[in-house]
């Protein structure tokens, strides 16, 4: 007798405990919690490129001690994907992510962003910093002057150019209209650049293809990129304003850094850790998203944080 | 406060998950075996290796799991990893790894063991229950090398030693037979079409030959284990692998396999008869090294429960263990007392 197993769809280690949708201003954002332990675990969105999915592989593992709190970023992922670029300032996603709080009745949590989640985890701990118990920055966009700035942030992103390069000329707003699917391909070979990456690359272009190219575009015009030369110009002039902020926060503060960091140079983990008086966790083989390529390793440094927080506030 | 995780000792050596309790080597006949042994409930599992070109680092995503809740234990197959490397085929015929196992179990003060044979290994798993029946609880095949139904094209014997022009004239041959072949009958079977999107039958014929690797022998490893691991996302894999292969060399690979006689039919079903403990073989859909009918046909001779797994390719504990390592676990727990 044979028994044929059949292979599954993308399965999960661990399904959400509790589901649902809050809605602000119209727009409606899809939220799940995973287990009940204490503290919360606040997985935070990152740029609308990618949603929730994301977390996979801290979710399953971290909901073994702790709860585990996440939603999807608008533009992305089973939330709602407004067209209009003000839809996509960084207050927008701060005031979400408190919504998605408020629902779940969830006091206060030790937030985790990775990237363009910096802004939010930043806004979050200035806005109401009684409900954030520590904050945890993994390759944070908190854009320190180098003489080293990535190539992507050099890039027209406004011109129309004659050809693309397939390399950092792909950051433009013409291409990303026009070749998504290249754009996001050669943006997720970017965030991953270890070996062995192949899987993490297919899922962030499966990320990107959940959402639209217009959506991208409105995120890029939300921080000033269409009156812009370049990202870089965005970065440096402090429209994000991110580093100011950094210096008042209060709560611990952990920052992993990938050294290979690509999109975000490892100068600029360096500054927050620095302008916040936080820890630096410096991960010598790792690239942008440390989280989903070194798993084991930044698991397990998460959870120890976050236990010396809850510690913290026992003591 | 800055921490800089360092990596392992060693730019390139990897780290395990877990460290062996206890490690030594098994003597016979003036040939060393090293092995593991792991954690230390019972039943104990023995986990054999599959064939020299590797060593027993292949089972390190079951190692760490299985050590949680048995006593594993592993060795370094003859030829290679921190084994002896002896000359001459007669060193490598199937009876010497047997032996090799039995050693190995003797000098790990291990009594009976649930024996897992995967690829070559599953011959000599299937003579260790037959043959030594009080010191195997349990059989598990994964990937069997054996074939109850003769193997159509040519055997890799016939032609690995050929050399010079001979050689030349061998390679032509099978240029013409490529370009000349039409309908063959074999080509219409399932394994044989997926082998054919990657390579073609006779490919192997030229792969396998001892002067191909005395001049390439890191590029017959990539060929092999790009055939081993036909699904997506197995680079890794491969690199473990090739790395493994590279621990030994051509000339002592040669010695494996002229030293290598697949089971005949008769053979073969004769030893299924004498196994009376419970038995259970797993395959890989789409393996095209053991093609999973030799599986099945296996499982019929033993009386046991056939897995196969769809879109699976050769290596099923290495490309995906947790589906390997759940099989295994269900089987123990249904088929092996604690």
């Amino acid at each position: 007798m044979s028994t044929i197993v059949r292979p599954r769809e993308a399965s999960r280690a661990r399904h959400p405990d509790d589901e649902g949708y809050v809605e602000r201003d119209g727009v409606r954002l899809f939220y799940e919690v995973f287990g009940d332990g204490e503290p919360t675990v606040f997985l935070l969105p990152t740029w609308s490129i990618a949603h929730s999915r994301f977390w996979k592989a801290q979710i399953p593992y971290l909901a073994r001690h702790f709860r585990v709190l996440t939603f999807d970023g608008r533009g992305n992922g089973r939330s709602d994907r407004p067209s209009e670029p003000a839809a996509y300032r960084a207050r927008e996603f701060v005031a979400d992510a408190f919504a998605v709080m408020d629902a779940t009745a969830t006091d206060a949590a030790v937030n985790v962003s990775v990237s363009a989640g910096t802004m939010w985890n930043l806004g979050m701990a200035a806005l109401q910093p009684e409900r954030v118990l520590g904050a945890v920055f993994v390759g944070p966009t908190t854009y320190a002057a180098t003489d080293d700035v990535p190539d992507w942030m050099h890039t027209r992103v406004n011109e129309r150019l004659d050809s693309y390069d397939g390399g950092a000329s792909s950051y433009n707003r013409h291409f990303i209209r026009e070749h998504y699917r290249e754009f996001a391909e050669y943006w997720s070979r970017l965030c991953a650049p270890e070996p062995h990456s192949e899987r993490g690359i297919e899922f962030g272009v499966e990320m990107a293809l959940d959402t639209t190219p217009g959506v991208i575009v409105a995120t890029l015009d939300a921080v000033g990129m269409d009156t812009a030369e370049s990202p870089a110009e965005v970065f440096a002039s402090g429209v994000n304003a991110q580093r100011p902020l950094a210096a008042q926060l209060r709560c611990p503060v952990l920052v992993v850094q990938g050294e290979l960091d690509l999109i975000c140079p490892p100068e600029w983990g360096r500054a927050l850790a620095e302008d916040s008086g936080g820890e630096l966790l410096m991960l010598p083989e790792a690239g942008h998203v440390p989280h989903a390529r070194k798993p084991v390793r930044f698991n397990l440094a998460l959870r120890e944080f976050v236990e010396r927080v809850a510690a913290r506030q026992v003591g | 406060v800055t921490t800089t995780v360092a990596t392992a000792e060693g730019a390139h050596e990897q780290s395990r998950a877990r460290y062996p309790d206890a490690e030594g080597f098994a003597e016979r006949d003036g040939v060393r075996t090293f092995y593991e042994v792991y954690g230390e409930a019972e039943p104990a599992i023995l986990f054999l290796p599959s064939w020299s070109i590797v060593h027993s680092r292949v089972w390190k995503a079951q190692i760490a799991w299985f050590a949680r809740r048995h006593r594993v234990v592993v060795f370094d197959p003859r030829g290679n990893g921190r084994s002896d490397r002896p000359a001459g085929a007669a060193a490598y015929r199937d009876p010497q790894f047997v032996a090799d196992a039995l050693a190995v179990l003797d000098a790990a003060g291990t009594e009976r063991a649930v024996v897992v044979g995967y690829s070559r290994g599953a011959r000599w798993g299937l003579r260790l229950a037959a043959e030594q029946s009080e010191r195997v609880s349990a059989l598990v095949i994964a990937c069997p090398s054996i074939a109850l139904t003769p193997i159509l094209g040519p055997k890799t014997q016939a032609t690995f030693e050929l050399t010079g022009r001979a050689r030349i004239a061998w390679e032509t041959v099978i240029s013409q037979l490529r370009l000349g072949l039409t309908h063959p009958s074999a080509m219409f079977s399932r394994t044989a079409r997926i082998g054919m999107r990657h390579t073609n039958p006779f490919e192997a014929a030229r792969m396998f030959n001892r002067q191909r690797w005395l001049e390439d022998y890191r590029g017959f490893l990539e060929w092999f284990f790009g055939l081993v691991f036909l699904e997506p996302h197995s680079t890794k894999q491969i690199e473990d692998c090739i790395s493994w292969g590279l621990e030994t060399t051509p000339e002592t690979l040669a010695d494996t396999l002229a030293g290598d006689a697949m089971l005949d039919r008769h053979t073969a079903l004769e030893l299924c008869a004498r196994v009376s403990c419970p038995s259970i073989v797993i395959s890989g859909g789409d393996d095209i090294i053991t093609p999973p009918e030799w599986s099945a046909e296996l499982a019929r001779a033993l009386g046991s429960r056939h897995v196969s797994f769809p879109g699976y390719g050769h290596s099923i504990s290495g490309r995906h263990p947790v589906a390997f390592n759940l099989a295994l676990r269900d089987f123990i727990a249904a088929e092996v007392a604690g």
